[in-house]
C-alpha cells in the first residue's frame, strides 16, 4: 500500500520535471504499431530506498524513465556500465520488483496491473536466465526437478509426458537427459548455463531476459553458449532482452540496442546504425573503449575521466555531463529529449537540435 | 535405475580407500617439500644461478607447481617456461583453472601451502643488486626481500586486496616502510603521495586520508597500481587487473598501466583472459592450456599466424566485425576444459580439437618452433608426419590479414552528421 | 558407463555440427576413438562427493570424533542398559535393596550444663543401616539413600534426559523454522510481527516462570506427578524456539536475495513450494548444528529441574534429582563420604553436554562452505 502511494507521488513530482512532451509524443507512435511489438516498456521508473537525508528520503533512481518497445522475434541489446540500472531494467520489467512508476505491456497486457494469479499464470511467458549460472540453480534439486517443476505446476504437458518432455528440452539445449538426476553442483559454469537455459525454455516462453549470461563464462564457453540462443531463437522464435556490458556480445546478438547511463537511456536504435554512427559522446566513448583482439588496431580511445557518478544525487540536466568532453553550460541546466533523428535511431544529446 | 545409479556414483566419486590412500601420500610429500621450504640459514649458494640471457628480466624454466588436493593432484602448472625481457609486456592468456594465476603466485612464491607446492623447475630472477637467484629453491625468509620490493602484484579484486578498515595513506606508508626502515615519516608520506600523483589521482591529499569504501573500484585499482609501484620494482604482475572493472575505467586503467611501465622502466606479466586486452598491451603472448603452455611468440605471430589448434579456436570464438556483417554463426570450441586432476599422457586438447590424429592420442606434443620465438605444442607440426596431408587450423582471411580489406570500426567523435540532416535541418 | 556413453554421443554431435562448417579430413579417425578416450579420462577424474566432503571434514577434528564417541556411549548406556538389566537381574530403578550393614555413628553435640559449664555430647554407638551400600559386585556404584541401585537409576536417568531433549529439540526447531520461515519470506510487517513476538518470549526469565509452572502444575490435581515434566519442557519449548526462528530468519533473508530464488519466482510457481523446496532445504545444515548445540542446553534444563525437585518426580530417576542427593543444606554428609551417589550423574551430565557441544562445532565446520579447500 505504502509503495504505491510513494510511487503516485514520485510519479507526480517527476512528471512536471521531466519532459511529458516527449513521452506523449512516443505514445502515440507506439501505440500505432503497437501489435508489432511483443514488449512495450514506457516511461520506467525504479527508485529505491537509500536512507534519508536529513528529513528528506533519498532515493537511489537505478531506473529514471526508460522508454522502449522490443518487436516480436528479435534480440534487443541493452548495454551500460555496471550500476547504470540495466539488470534492474530487467527484473522490473518482469515485475520482479515493483516498479516505481511507468507501465510495461507484454502482448498488450499492463503487467503492472495484473492480479497476483494472474501474473503467475503469465509467468510462464516471461523468462529469465541469469549471470551467475552457481547462484541461480537451487543447489538441493537435482537438475531434472528443477527443469520440470515449473512445467508441471503449470501443466504446460500432461504430468505423463512430463519426463519425456524435459528429456526433450534437456536435448534441445545440449544435455544428456542422463543427468536429469544429478545436482547443479557437480556440472561446470558452462553446462550449469545450459541447464538454467532449459529451465527457462521448457515453459515455452514468449520473451526471455537474459542478464549477462555468458559473463561469468570462459571464452570458448561463451560461443557456446551464444550459438544455443540463437539456435533456439531461430526455432521457436523468442523474443530476448540481452544485457550485458559486452559490447562485441551485444552487436553479435542483437537486433536493436539500447545504451544506458546512470538510469537513462542515452541512445536506443538499430543495431548498425549506432555501431556505424554512435552519435551520443557516451556511446562513442563505449565504443571506443572496447578492446580489440588485433595487435594492429591502433586505439583511438576516447578516455572518459573520473567515475560514474552516484545515482542517488546524479548530476543535474544530462547526466552524462560530468564525464562529456563536449558538454556546455545548457547542459546542466536542463534534460535533452530523446528525439528520433533519423528512423530507428533515437538519442538523447543537445549537440542534436532539440526541436 | 538402482543399478545406474550405482554405476554414475561408481564413475563420478572415489572411493573411501582411494581417498585415503590418497590422503597419505598427500600427507608424506607436503611434509617433506614444507621442510625445506621453512629451513632458516641457508647457504646463498643453493639458491644463486646464472641468468640464461642477462637481457630477461626472469625466466621461468620447466615450472612445476602442484596442488595435493584430496581428490587426487592437480598439477595446475606443469612445464611451463618462458621469459619476460626487460622494459617488455608478456601477457599470459587462458581459460579459467589454465594455471595462468598459478604461474604468477609461483613466482611470487606465494602458492597456498602445504597443499600447493613448486614441485620442480627454476624461476631465475636478477635483483637490482645483480644477484641472481632461484625463486623456486629460495627459502621463505629469503624471498620476503623480493617479494613486494623487486616483483610486485595488482590482484584482480582491489576491493578484498585493500585492508577496509586502514585508510589508503597507511597502507601505502606501511608498504614503503617495510623495504625503506631509514626513511622518516615525512619522507614516506610524501613519496606515497607522489605515487598516488603517478597513478592519476588528482587529490592526492584528500584519497590519502580516504578509506578503501570511500573510493570506486577504479580508483581503488589506481591505488593498488600505486602501492604496487611504491618500492619501484623491476617487475610487474598483473593478474587480471581489469577483469572487475567496466571498459571505460578499463581502458583508464590500461593506459595507466603502459604509462607507469614507461616511467619506472620495468616489465610487466599480464595475465588475463580477455584477448582484446592483450592485443592492446602485449609484446609477447603465452597461451596456456590445463597447465602447459600451448603456443608462445610474439604478438603478431600468435594473432596474425596462431598455430595451435587451440589459440585459432579461441581467436575464432570472438564475436567479431565479419561474423556481425555476415551474420555467421560464432565458431565454438566443443566441450569442457579438462579437470587437472590425473592428466592422461596425450595432448589435453584432443578430445576438443577437430584436426587431433592418432598420435595425439597417444603422446603429449613436444613443443614445435617457427620462425622468432613463435612455438606450438602440436603434432601437426611435426615434420614426421609431412605426407599425411595435415589439415592445419588457419584464422578467416579478415582476421590474419594486414591489408586494408581487414575491417576496422571507425568510431567517430562528437557530433555525427547525419544523412538526413541536410534536408531535415537544412544544413 | 551408459551416462559416458550418452554424455558422448552429446559431444558427438557438438563435433559434427561444427565439423559441418569447417570439414576436416583426419578428424574422422580420431573421432572414432573418442568415446574411449573421454571415458578414460572420466575414469581419471572423480571427486568426493559432498556428503561424504562433510564426514571428511567431520571427521577430521579429533574433538567431534570424542563427542560423538560419548554420545553413542550414552545412548547405548540408557537405551540398552536398562533392557540388559531387566534381562539378567531383573529389577529396575524402584526396586529397593535393603543391604544390612554396620555402621558406626558419630555425633557429636555442644550443650550447656545445668553448672553453667560447657560439655560436648559424643555418641559412638553402632548401629545397622539398610541403604547407602558402599560399590560392590552386585550393585556398581552402590545404592543410594533410599536403598536404590544408583548405576541403574543413572541409566534410567539418561533415558528420561535424552528423550525428553530430544523431543523438546524437536517441537522447537519445527516451530522456529515455521515461523522464522514465515517471517523471512514474507518480510514487511509478518516479519515486524513474529520478530516481536520473538523479542518478548526470548526476554521472559525461563527459570522463575518455570518454578511457578511447577508450583501451579502441583495445585492442579488432574495432572499426575510424571507428567508435569513434559508439560513444562512444553513450557521450555515455548520459550527456547526463538533462536531457532531468529536463525532460520536471518538464512532466508539471505537465500531469498540468491538468484535461484528470483529464478522460482519468475517461473510462477507457488508460494509454499518455494518455501518448502527451495529456501528451508538450504537451512537444514545450519538447522542440524544449532538443533545438536541445543541439545546440551535441554539436558541442563532438565537436570536442574530435576534438582530442584520440581521435574521428574521420585522415585523416577533423573540425573539432576540424584545429585540433589548431596545437596548440602540437607546436611554434608552424602557430599563428603558419598561420591558414589552423585559424582556419576554430575560427569555424565558434563560429558554429554561437552559431546553434543563438539559435535554441534564439528558439524558446523564441516557445513561450513568457507572450509571448502
Amino acid at each position: 500500500m505504502s509503495n504505491n502511494q510513494v510511487a503516485e507521488t514520485l510519479l507526480n513530482n517527476t512528471e512536471t520535471l521531466s519532459g511529458v512532451e516527449i513521452n506523449k509524443d512516443n505514445l502515440d507512435s507506439n501505440l500505432n504499431n503497437a501489435k508489432d511489438y511483443l514488449v512495450q516498456v514506457k516511461n520506467l521508473k525504479k527508485y529505491f530506498p537509500a536512507g534519508l537525508k536529513g528529513t528528506t528520503r533519498q532515493y537511489v533512481k537505478a531506473v529514471d524513465d526508460i522508454s522502449f518497445n522490443i518487436a516480436k522475434g528479435t534480440t534487443m541489446g541493452l548495454v551500460g556500465e555496471s550500476g547504470c540500472g540495466k539488470t534492474t531494467v530487467g527484473r522490473t520489467m518482469l515485475r520482479l520488483y515493483s516498479m516505481t512508476s511507468g507501465e510495461v505491456y507484454f502482448d498488450g497486457q499492463n503487467i503492472n496491473k495484473l492480479s497476483r494469479s494472474a501474473l503467475r499464470k503469465l509467468r510462464p511467458r516471461m523468462q529469465m536466465i541469469f549471470q551467475d549460472p552457481y547462484s541461480s540453480l537451487s543447489p538441493r534439486m537435482p537438475v531434472g526437478e528443477i527443469i520440470g517443476e515449473a512445467v508441471r505446476e503449470h501443466k504446460i504437458v500432461p504430468n505423463a509426458e512430463l519426463s519425456e518432455y524435459v528429456a526433450k528440452v534437456m536435448n534441445d539445449c545440449g544435455l544428456p537427459y542422463q543427468y536429469a538426476r544429478r545436482y547443479p553442483h557437480e556440472f561446470s559454469g558452462g553446462q550449469r548455463q545450459r541447464i538454467c537455459i532449459a529451465r527457462a525454455v521448457a515453459l515455452k516462453p514468449d520473451f526471455i531476459v537474459c542478464d549477462e549470461p555468458v559473463s561469468a563464462l570462459d571464452v570458448s564457453i561463451q560461443a557456446q553458449i551464444i550459438n544455443l540462443l540463437q539456435d533456439l531463437q531461430n526455432e521457436f522464435g523468442y523474443t530476448y532482452l540481452f544485457i550485458s556490458h559486452d559490447l562485441s556480445v551485444v552487436e553479435y546478438i542483437s537486433d536493436t540496442i539500447g545504451v544506458m547511463y546512470l538510469g537513462s537511456m542515452v541512445e536506443f536504435g538499430d543495431k548498425k546504425k549506432i555501431f556505424a554512427k554512435p552519435m551520443h559522446p557516451y556511446t562513442q566513448a563505449l565504443l571506443s573503449a572496447v578492446p580489440v583482439p588485433d595487435p594492429d588496431f591502433e586505439m583511438q580511445r576516447v578516455i572518459l575521466e573520473g567515475d560514474i557518478p552516484s545515482p542517488v544525487n546524479p548530476p543535474s540536466g544530462c547526466k552524462f555531463r560530468t564525464r562529456c568532453q563536449y558538454a556546455t553550460e545548457g547542459c546542466a541546466k536542463s534534460c535533452p529529449k530523446f528525439i528520433e533523428y533519423e528512423s530507428q535511431h533515437e538519442v538523447a544529446c543537445f549537440l542534436y537540435p532539440q526541436d | 535405475m538402482a543399478k545406474d545409479n550405482k554405476n554414475t556414483k561408481n564413475t563420478q566419486y572415489l572411493t573411501i580407500k582411494e581417498e585415503r590412500e590418497i590422503a597419505k601420500s598427500n600427507r608424506k610429500i607436503m611434509k617433506q617439500f614444507e621442510r625445506t621450504k621453512n629451513r632458516k640459514n641457508v647457504d646463498e649458494s643453493e639458491f644463486t644461478t646464472q641468468m640464461h640471457d642477462p637481457r630477461n628480466v626472469i625466466e621461468i624454466d620447466n615450472l612445476h607447481t602442484y596442488f595435493y588436493t584430496d581428490v587426487g593432484t592437480t598439477k595446475a602448472v606443469n612445464g611451463v617456461s618462458f621469459k619476460i625481457p626487460e622494459g617488455k609486456i608478456v601477457g599470459v592468456v587462458g581459460e579459467s583453472g589454465c594455471g595462468k594465476s598459478v604461474t604468477s603466485l609461483s613466482v611470487m612464491q606465494l602458492v597456498q601451502g602445504p597443499v600447493g607446492q613448486i614441485v620442480d623447475g627454476s624461476i631465475r630472477y636478477t635483483t637490482s643488486e645483480g644477484k641472481c637467484y632461484d625463486i623456486a629453491k629460495m627459502p621463505r625468509d629469503e624471498m620476503r626481500r623480493i617479494r613486494g620490493k623487486e616483483i610486485a602484484m595488482i590482484f584482480q579484486e582491489p576491493m578484498t586486496s585493500l585492508n577496509p578498515v586502514f585508510k589508503i595513506g597507511e597502507q601505502l606508508d606501511e608498504a614503503l616502510a617495510i623495504f625503506e626502515p631509514k626513511m622518516s615519516k615525512e619522507e614516506v608520506k610524501a613519496r606515497s603521495i607522489e605515487m598516488l600523483e603517478m597513478v592519476g589521482i588528482a587529490d592526492q591529499k584528500k584519497i590519502y586520508n580516504n578509506y578503501p569504501h570511500e573510493l570506486s573500484g577504479g580508483m581503488r585499482q589506481r591505488v593498488m597500481i600505486a602501492m604496487a609501484l611504491i618500492c619501484n620494482p623491476r617487475l610487474i604482475i598483473a593478474d587480471e587487473p581489469t577483469t572487475a572493472l567496466d571498459v571505460t575505467i578499463q581502458a583508464q586503467i590500461l593506459e595507466l598501466l603502459l604509462e607507469v611501465k614507461n616511467k619506472i622502466n620495468g616489465s610487466i606479466m599480464l595475465i588475463t583472459h580477455d584477448l582484446g586486452v592483450i592485443a592492446g598491451m602485449a609484446d609477447y603472448v603465452v597461451v596456456m592450456y590445463a597447465g602447459k603452455i600451448v603456443e608462445a611468440g610474439d604478438i603478431h605471430d600468435i594473432f596474425k599466424n596462431p598455430k595451435h589448434p587451440y589459440t585459432v579456436g579461441l581467436m575464432r570464438s570472438l564475436p567479431s566485425l565479419s561474423h556481425v556483417a555476415t551474420g555467421s554463426r560464432l565458431y565454438s570450441i566443443p566441450g569442457q576444459v579438462p579437470s587437472p586432476v590425473n592428466l592422461p599422457d596425450n595432448c589435453y586438447f584432443c578430445n576438443r580439437c577437430e584436426y587431433s590424429f592418432d598420435i595425439c592420442m597417444e603422446q603429449y606434443p613436444p613443443d614445435y618452433y617457427f620462425e622468432d620465438n613463435h612455438r606450438a605444442a602440436c603434432f601437426l607440426y611435426d615434420e614426421k608426419y609431412k605426407d599425411l596431408d595435415l589439415v592445419k587450423p588457419e584464422l578467416p582471411r579478415n582476421m590474419a590479414d594486414d591489408s586494408e580489406s581487414k575491417m576496422v570500426r571507425k568510431i567517430p567523435q562528437g557530433r555525427v552528421v547525419l544523412e538526413s540532416e541536410t534536408d531535415r535541418f537544412g544544413g | 558407463m551408459t551416462d559416458n556413453n550418452i554424455n558422448l554421443t552429446n559431444q558427438h554431435d557438438l563435433n559434427s555440427e561444427v565439423n559441418n562448417k569447417t570439414p576436416v579430413v583426419q578428424g574422422e579417425m580420431a573421432r572414432l576413438e573418442e568415446e574411449e578416450l573421454a571415458v578414460q579420462t572420466a575414469k581419471n577424474f572423480r571427486s568426493i562427493s559432498p556428503a561424504r566432503m562433510v564426514a571428511k571434514r567431520f571427521f577430521r577434528s579429533r574433538l567431534s570424533i570424542v563427542g560423538l564417541c560419548i554420545i553413542l556411549f550414552v545412548f547405548l548406556f540408557s537405551f540398552l542398559g536398562p533392557v540388559i538389566v531387566d534381562a539378567t537381574w531383573g529389577y529396575g530403578q524402584t526396586e529397593v535393596f535393603k543391604i544390612p550393614r554396620q555402621s558406626q555413628l558419630l555425633t557429636k553435640a555442644n550443650f550447656e550444663g545445668a553448672d553453667g559449664r560447657k560439655y560436648v555430647y559424643y555418641d559412638r554407638s553402632i548401629s545397622t543401616v539398610t541403604t547407602k551400600a558402599p560399590p560392590s559386585a552386585d550393585h556398581w556404584l552402590g545404592t543410594d539413600t533410599n536403598g536404590l541401585d544408583i548405576f541403574v537409576r543413572l541409566m534410567y536417568g539418561g533415558r528420561i534426559s535424552l528423550t525428553i531433549s530430544f523431543l523438546t529439540i524437536f517441537l522447537e526447531m519445527i516451530l522456529g523454522t515455521i515461523l522464522g520461515g514465515i517471517a523471512g519470506y514474507y518480510g514487511g510487517w509478518v516479519d515486524q510481527l513474529i520478530m516481536r513476538i520473538v523479542d518478548i518470549f526470548a526476554c521472559l526469565p525461563g527459570m522463575p516462570i518455570l518454578l511457578i509452572l511447577s508450583a501451579v502444575l502441583t495445585s492442579i490435581e488432574e495432572i499426575p506427578a510424571e507428567h508435569r515434566i513434559y508439560y513444562m519442557m512444553g513450557f521450555l519449548t515455548l520459550i527456547s524456539w526463538t533462536g531457532t526462528a531468529r536463525l532460520v530468519r536471518g538464512q532466508l533473508l539471505s537465500l531469498r536475495e540468491q538468484e535461484f530464488m528470483l529464478a522460482a519466482e519468475t517461473t510462477g510457481i507457488k508460494t509454499s513450494r518455494k518455501i518448502f523446496k527451495h529456501l528451508i532445504p538450504n537451512t537444514v545444515p545450519q538447522l542440524i548444528v544449532s538443533a545438536s548445540l541445543g541439545l546440551g542446553q535441554i539436558i541442563l534444563y532438565e537436570s536442574t529441574l530435576s534438582y530442584l525437585g520440581i521435574g521428574v518426580p521420585f522415585p523416577n530417576a533423573a540425573w539432576g534429582s540424584m545429585i540433589a542427593l548431596a545437596d548440602p543444606s540437607k546436611g554434608q554428609e552424602i557430599l563428603a563420604y558419598y561420591p558414589n551417589m552423585w559424582l556419576p550423574a554430575g560427569i555424565l551430565i558434563v560429558m554429554t553436554v561437552l559431546a553434543f557441544s563438539f559435535v554441534g562445532d564439528g558439524l558446523r565446520d564441516a557445513f561450513d562452505p568457507r572450509q571448502k579447500k
